[in-house]
């Protein structure tokens, strides 16, 4: 396929005040596009869209909002012209890494809500716009999507279903000449990743993963393999670049990974003293 | 073949020793008819208390008079969390606490269309009922399974794994169902309980039947056969679906297929599936299908 031209173009980011969204706004906007920065803040996304340049617009909206998600839509239609791209890069974590038993029921499902029906939102609304100029749609999902979600379930379930609605997309907007994109980090040095991995417990999940796994990217990392990533259309992109080798392995090794896990004493110590902070939290 | 003969399938897993059923308490949703009720007309026959779980009570009540004397019929909405914990306390209630808890309560889009043209309200609903309906139903059943050493399993599908067009609400639904089963069963293990994903292809249920063989002089079935080999498409019965489910329980087997054949599938996937996805972007009879669907589901709207 020829090299998708971002010069010119109009690109909406979701969660783009900051981190991977605002990196991926920022050089999607260097390389000629028109950029909508949206983020829950209305404030944030218009200082983040100062910060980024002139052709760059600062929308807030809640993606878990669909009315929003279309009147935000409308807005960079009625200023930007139209709209090439969309990334639906919004996503939150649970405040501190819990079993699913030890979390409550509502942060289980904020989360998922904002990750995966956020998402979903922001296809439904940015769809007929990228259809009609034949553009893309990448969603952003995680490692997660095939690592064990242990800690961390509501993200893990949200970004495996991110995964699967990206995919699904690709073959249905082919037909139309546009296309899907699914995006897997891995740690990217965000507010995200810092406030999760600054808990207790975290620390010690640390300590059961091999240093390279942890190694964190920056966002202007990501951001700009999501740009490269638009630029070929490609189905599918990871950063950093190993986790492409992970995913083509994954259901030979997740079995193998997920019964160590099982029978490892330390992951076992680690559950036991989660759900003993989930107890003191008042959740358990 | 549910009851008298057992079948060791496979290995025993780490050495595990067999879980007996006998005895135990298990709940099932979406057991009035189907691969739920075999499930639970099969864990009874082994010895096993059952809650029939369905959305109607009287067509639980039903399914569990059929069943036996151990049976319970209990009407609940599995995306209710209160009515799954009221479900659960009555069970507790009735039969003494709860052991297993299987949550198999699903739906198919009424429409075969894309993501872009499906009702959103359709889309939500599948993912409501198979994904926060199970999530639900573990919550629910978590703090009797995980004290008394029990299991919870969970439904995955074929479209945990293969590409979801045209069912996007059901496969994603079904990615999320299988790292759900993956997460828990991590988070169990230290505890003595576990959870278990079991896969299934094309199962001869009213879900299959309706959404493929039905609805839209049966355009599901016809689109279905144009996209996936044929080897792929032969449909097992909901009672040896419902002995899957009883031998990976007995077993604590972390998965289990039916047809065994998506196991070497599951285990390629990371290979298969972007080629196979790459494919499908590029075929013509794809694009066909596609462009079809989506006019009908102008029609629809028109």
């Amino acid at each position: 396929m020829d090299r998708y031209d971002l010069n010119g173009k109009v690109a909406l980011v979701t969660g783009a005040a900051r981190g991977i969204g605002f990196e991926t706004a920022r050089q999607t906007h260097l390389r000629g596009a028109s950029v909508a920065v949206l983020d829950l803040s209305a404030e944030e996304a218009r200082e983040a869209a100062e910060r980024i340049g002139s052709r760059a617009i600062g929308i807030g909206a809640d993606v878990t909002d669909q009315n929003a998600m279309f009147a935000a839509v409308a807005e960079v239609v009625e200023k930007l012209g139209g709209l090439d791209i969309a990334v639906a890069n919004a996503g939150i974590a649970q405040k501190q890494f819990a079993t699913a038993r030890g979390l409550s029921g509502e942060e289980w499902e904020r989360v998922f809500e904002v990750d995966l029906l956020g998402v979903w939102r922001t296809v439904r609304a940015a769809l007929p716009q990228i259809v009609e100029r034949k553009g893309q749609m990448v969603v952003v999902s995680s490692v997660y999507a095939f690592a064990n979600g242990m800690g961390n379930s509501p993200y893990a379930v949200a970004k495996a279903g991110v995964e699967m609605l990206g995919r699904s997309l690709r073959v249905e907007l082919a037909p139309h000449g546009a296309s899907a994109s699914v995006a897997y980090f891995g740690w990217v040095d965000t507010r995200l990743v810092r406030d999760a991995m600054d808990q207790e417990s975290s620390g010690r999940i640390k300590e059961l993963s091999p240093e390279w796994l942890l190694k964190r990217i920056t966002p202007d990392e990501a951001g700009a393999g999501l740009v490269r990533g638009i630029e070929e259309r490609a189905p599918r992109i990871f950063v950093p670049k190993w986790w492409r080798y992970v995913s083509a392995f994954r259901g030979l090794i997740n079995p193998l990974l997920d019964r160590r896990m099982e029978s490892d004493a330390k992951t076992a110590a680690l559950i036991r003293d989660m759900d003993a902070e989930s107890v003191d939290a008042g959740n358990g | 073949m549910a009851g008298k003969v057992r079948h060791v399938f496979g290995c025993t897993f780490l050495g595990m020793a067999r879980y007996d059923l006998n005895g135990k308490v298990a709940l099932v949703t979406g057991a009035a008819r189907g691969i739920g009720f075999e499930t639970a007309r099969q864990m009874h026959l082994r010895g096993a208390s059952v809650a029939v779980l369905d959305l109607d009570a009287g067509e639980a009540r039903e399914a569990a008079e059929r069943i036996g004397p151990r049976a319970f019929g209990v009407g609940a909405d599995v995306t209710d969390e209160g009515g799954m914990l009221a479900a659960v306390a009555a069970i507790v209630d009735r039969f003494g606490g709860l052991d297993v808890a299987v949550a198999n309560a699903g739906i198919a889009p009424p429409t075969v269309t894309t993501a872009r043209t499906m009702p959103a309200e359709e889309w939500k609903r599948v993912v409501d009922v198979n994904l926060i309906g199970a999530w639900h139903t573990a919550r629910a059943a978590l703090p009797q399974a995980s004290e008394r050493g029990g299991q919870i399993v969970f439904i995955g599908s074929i479209y945990s794994i293969a590409n979801g067009l045209l069912a996007s609400p059901y496969a994603v639904s079904k990615a999320g169902v299988e790292a759900l089963g993956r997460a828990l069963r991590a988070e169990l293990a230290p505890l003595g309980a576990s959870a278990s994903v079991v896969y299934f292809g094309w199962v001869e249920t009213d879900l299959v039947r309706d959404s493929l063989d039905r609805k839209d002089d049966g355009r599901g079935a016809r689109i279905l056969g144009e996209i996936v080999p044929g080897f792929l498409l032969k449909r097992i019965t909901a009672e040896t679906a419902g002995a899957t489910i009883v031998r990976a329980l007995e077993e604590r087997a972390p998965r289990r297929f039916a047809p065994p054949v998506w196991r070497y599938i599951s285990a390629f996937r990371g290979l298969l599936n972007p080629l196979l996805d790459r494919r499908m972007d590029h075929d013509a009879g794809i694009a066909a299908v596609v462009s079809e669907v989506e006019a009908a589901a102008g029609q629809r709207r028109a």
